[in-house]
């Protein structure tokens, strides 16, 4: 069996071009072995994406008030993790300040009807004081950025993912074979 | 005064600005769509260049019309 022959069989595992794709936005492309096509893509959604922390500031990425956005955003892979984890740090010194003598972040989510509760009107203030509190129209912006990252990204996680169940399935070859020559259609099969 | 933070403080943005920041977001939508549906990387700039007129066209004209419906009624 030569080296050759190998290369040919080369069969992309399903799970971690999934995992790869989700992760660092292009990876799974790259693993795949479209290089070019994992590399436009992470330049688009990584800027895309931080283009709207930058409008929004860090509380962009906010798990409590914007579930579905949040959920969204969280398709950007590590990007939407280091949003998520600055975002959390401004709630940890929320709850190590005065304020969380009045207020519990935890409970934020049982208040119903999108009424605003006296724990929110806390952390209204607290962010507002900060310097850090998204209005709009900046909130519309930056929510509508980096959650559309995350929804671009969602579609080529699925692109990945299906090109790695193609090239599984009839076992032939995969842009890592053509890298260099003509890259042929990563969607063909789709 | 507080000293502004890039990726930590929002940018103190007036409500025109959100307008135009459609079409950068347009741009990364048609970029990554046009990536991964391409059969031919070397005529990537030419679809991307195309679908953006589309979009562009496309949002102008739908505006346009939203405009006048609220316009006239």
């Amino acid at each position: 069996m030569n080296a050759e022959y190998k290369q040919e069989k080369f069969k992309p595992s399903v799970i971690v071009t999934l995992v790869l794709a989700w992760m660092i936005p292009g990876a799974g492309h790259v693993y795949l072995g479209h290089v070019g096509k994992g590399v436009i893509i992470f330049l688009c959604i990584a800027a895309t994406f931080w283009a709207g922390i930058a409008v929004g500031g860090v509380m962009t990425v906010d798990y409590y008030f914007e579930p579905w956005w949040f959920t969204a955003q969280m398709m950007c892979g590590v990007h939407s993790l280091t949003g998520w984890y600055r975002q959390q740090k401004v709630y940890k010194d929320f709850l190590a300040s005065d304020h969380a003598m009045h207020a519990d972040i935890t409970s934020i989510q049982k208040s119903a009807g999108g009424r605003v509760t006296f724990q929110q009107q806390k952390i209204d203030e607290y962010l507002a004081e900060k310097g850090i509190a998204l209005v709009v129209p900046a909130e519309t912006a930056a929510r509508t950025y980096s959650g559309v990252a995350g929804l671009l990204n969602f579609m080529c996680i699925f692109d990945a993912v299906m090109l790695a169940i193609a090239a599984g399935a009839a076992g032939r070859k995969t842009g890592r074979e053509t890298d260099g020559a003509k890259q042929d259609g990563s969607a063909e099969s789709c | 005064m507080l000293a502004w933070t890039l990726f930590y403080n929002p940018v103190p943005m007036p409500s025109t600005w959100s307008f135009w920041l459609l079409l950068p977001l347009c741009l990364s939508i048609v970029v990554v769509y046009r990536t991964i549906r391409t059969k031919d990387m070397r005529r990537l700039p030419m679809e991307i260049l195309r679908l953006s007129i589309y979009m562009a066209a496309g949002l102008s004209i739908l505006g346009l019309a939203l405009w006048l419906l609220r316009y006239c009624m």
